[in-house]
């Protein structure tokens, strides 16, 4: 039995070839951690480039978009071209109504020898009118595509996907931009979150399969 | 074609389902795309090979020094213990 205030022996032998092992894992661990950070930076930078390649494959292969990606884009097709046509539609009608209300006052209001000028005026007010309500009209669709996908991604799709929660809706915001998109916006400013050693961890690489079998070889 | 393919094959970039999708349609990728896809696996292989050749020069350095600094009576047996320590790690990360 020790008395109060002895100290358990340690043999220095053993002390010193644990503070060896010690010192060998510590240093493991630092060089996985520099190992691992420089891959998932060379990753996610790759997978950025990977957005500048278009084939479908990889669009299939899940790398070229997103899932959130897609589904933006499908919304956003889908409503600009349903405002397209109603748009189109409108103007149409609109069209109609001034084009034929400039040749009946035309027609009216001028003697019976300028008539024809008058339809001609009104088919051309019903032409012009048709394709520039039809063009504001697509425009219109297609804003309110861009807004509405922005809305249901903001409300729905970002909470399916954690890692983007925060500067999601930045990443949407300049995905507009055109030659950008939200996926190629994320994965930069992952890249570059990498950089400062800000981004999330990756799932598991190969060099922590490395670590478990180093362990047991232990 | 087969040496990208190859390379598809080989590289750490993409999953095994990744490769799996890439390759049942490989024909389909034009001859611009193969050479963007072939730069992007050739730029992300370089740094993963410099990354843990760097890390195994490190932990060989870690690794010798232990060696040296082993007393004799113990000198066979940690040899013995660090040599299947770099063998592990020449299997997971080959040259």
């Amino acid at each position: 039995m020790t008395e109060k205030g002895d100290l358990p022996m340690v043999q220095p032998e053993k002390a010193e070839k644990k503070n060896v092992a010690q010192r060998f894992f510590e240093r493991w661990n630092v060089e996985l951690k520099k190992v691992s950070d420089g891959i998932n930076a060379a990753d996610r930078e790759a997978r950025v480039k990977l957005q500048t390649v278009n084939a479908d494959v990889l669009r299939r292969a899940g790398l070229r978009e997103t899932a959130y990606g897609v589904a933006l884009t499908s919304l956003q097709a889908a409503t600009a071209g349903f405002g397209a046509s109603v748009g189109g539609l409108a103007g149409f009608g609109a069209g109609l109504v001034s084009g034929a209300s400039i040749g009946a006052v035309g027609g009216a209001a001028l003697t019976s020898e300028f008539g024809p000028i008058a339809l001609f005026g009104g088919m051309v007010g019903l032409a012009s009118g048709a394709f520039v309500g039809a063009g504001l009209g697509a425009l219109a669709g297609n804003q309110i595509g861009v807004e509405l996908a922005g809305w249901v991604y903001h409300k729905f799709v970002r909470k399916l996907d954690p890692e983007l929660q925060p500067l999601a809706k930045v990443d949407w915001v300049v995905g507009q931009f055109p030659g950008l998109n939200p996926p190629i916006v994320g994965g930069l400013r992952n890249m570059f979150e990498g950089f400062f050693g800000l981004a999330a961890k990756r799932e598991e690489s190969q060099l922590s399969a490395v670590s478990a079998q180093l362990s047991a070889v232990k | 074609m087969d040496t990208l393919k190859k390379k598809v094959q080989e590289t750490k970039l993409f999953t095994d389902q990744e490769k799996v999708e890439i390759l049942a349609d490989f024909d389909a990728i034009t001859g611009a795309d193969r050479v963007k896809l072939e730069e992007i696996i050739d730029a992300y292989d370089a740094k993963y090979k410099a990354a843990t050749g760097t890390f195994k020069s490190h932990i060989n350095e870690e690794l010798d020094s232990i060696d040296q600094m082993a007393a004799p009576v113990d000198s066979d047996r940690i040899r013995a213990s660090t040599a299947k320590i770099r063998t592990g790690l020449n299997d997971v990360l080959p040259n």
